[in-house]
């Protein structure tokens, strides 16, 4: 159950002449340059693996591209847990589409990105971050079903809005950990599929069958699995509380997905649980939990809109005065997907 | 920092920077889940 938000990568140029690609990054003051046509990665510089990334995809895929200048700037937050390395591949992918005029749908955008990052980037991500980018709807919350890519948009009742809470904690283990977490998963599912035929996925398993099922599973695996089965059934439990405004009904539901990711899952950390248990106390919080990958990064938090300015303020005090760190706090607007402008 | 100042950065670190008179905005917005945290890859609800 996710949502675009008002914070933006926007890739700025034009096609050149020829096979060079010159690219600038406001945020590490850079700018660099590759041959389109015989891609070789730059060890100095890893943002540019993910401009490198799609442009290895579109040609992989047949697409005709060539030289281009462009100027890459993102107010979309690094490492927070909100997906700035798929704004970047899908931002980078719309400008392709503008400057070369290629029609892509936008499916196949969000599948050519989360390739351009497993593949090339070499982070075995799902495709929800890519796909949300260019499907966002405004005001809204989206629900992905991953395997058949059907969707729900399902408005956001205007009497809440979103805040999130960036911890600024260090972020090391999420690249380092994802790969490990997903193998788990895979392990688990494989240990399902022995016991009853048509499991390929965890999202095969009811919540009403996997105590069953589950008998003789390591105990590691099965924290693993208990996560990701009640998540997937808390998502489908949130459609319905969406639809109803019940926003303490969602709200709680967040809490216990934050819960299930300390007990259960093991992708959590310190400063997040700071940042959740403050805002539990807090007036005018229905819910509260991590957000992305977890480890560090944001916290994300379902709060009365009326009330977000002196949430946010009272929670920054809280999280500073527990951890002296200030937090970094954002309340956002839920946006459009991605597109491309032509001058 | 509103839409309209990144893309009004990008314009100007284009012309500046790169050199290059800017033609195309490719634009792409950030994420958030509040729900289906890692069920992306495990094929089931996000």
């Amino acid at each position: 159950m996710s949502a675009a938000i008002n914070r933006y990568t926007v890739v700025a140029g034009r096609k050149t002449s020829g096979i060079a690609a010159s690219v600038y990054s406001d945020a590490y003051e850079r700018q660099l340059q590759f041959n389109v046509e015989d891609i070789q990665r730059d060890s100095t510089a890893h943002w540019l693996d993910y401009i490198m990334a799609v442009t290895d995809q579109f040609k992989k895929t047949g697409k005709d591209i060539s030289g281009f200048e462009a100027a890459i700037v993102s107010n979309v937050p690094v490492g927070a847990g909100l997906s700035s390395s798929a704004a970047l591949e899908v931002a980078m992918a719309k400008f392709f589409c503008g400057i070369f005029e290629l029609e892509i749908d936008d499916a196949e955008v969000a599948s050519l990105c989360q390739r351009a990052e497993n593949e090339f980037v070499g982070m075995s991500c799902g495709i929800m971050d890519q796909w949300l980018s260019v499907h966002g709807k405004k005001n809204s919350m989206l629900k992905l079903d991953c395997r058949t890519l059907d969707y729900d948009v399902l408005a956001l009742d205007d009497k809440c809005c979103l805040v999130l809470a960036d911890t600024k904690a260090e972020h090391t283990l999420v690249e380092s950990t994802y790969n490990i977490l997903q193998q788990n998963c895979f392990d688990a599912a494989s240990f399902f599929a022995n016991k009853k035929e048509g499991i390929t996925h965890l999202r095969d398993i009811s919540v009403s069958e996997f105590a069953e099922l589950s008998k003789g599973l390591d105990e590691h695996l099965l924290s693993k699995a208990t996560h990701i089965i009640y998540e997937n059934e808390r998502v489908l439990r949130a459609t319905e509380f969406i639809k109803d405004r019940d926003l303490f009904s969602l709200g709680k539901l967040m809490y216990d997905s934050h819960e299930s990711s300390i007990n259960n899952f093991g992708n959590s950390g310190e400063e997040l649980n700071i940042m959740v248990d403050a805002a539990k106390t807090i007036d005018g919080c229905y819910g509260a939990r991590l957000t992305g990958g977890g480890f560090a990064g944001c916290t994300v938090n379902l709060v009365d809109a009326q009330k977000a300015e002196s949430f946010a303020s009272k929670l920054a005090e809280k999280y500073e005065k527990h951890t002296d760190i200030k937090p970094e706090m954002h309340i956002c607007n839920l946006a459009d997907g991605a597109y491309f402008e032509k001058k | 920092m509103s839409l309209e100042e990144v893309k009004e950065e990008a314009k100007t670190m284009c012309e500046f920077v790169v050199c290059s008179k800017d033609e195309v905005y490719g634009i792409a917005p950030g994420r958030v889940e509040i729900l289906g945290n890692h069920t992306d890859y495990n094929d089931a609800m996000s």
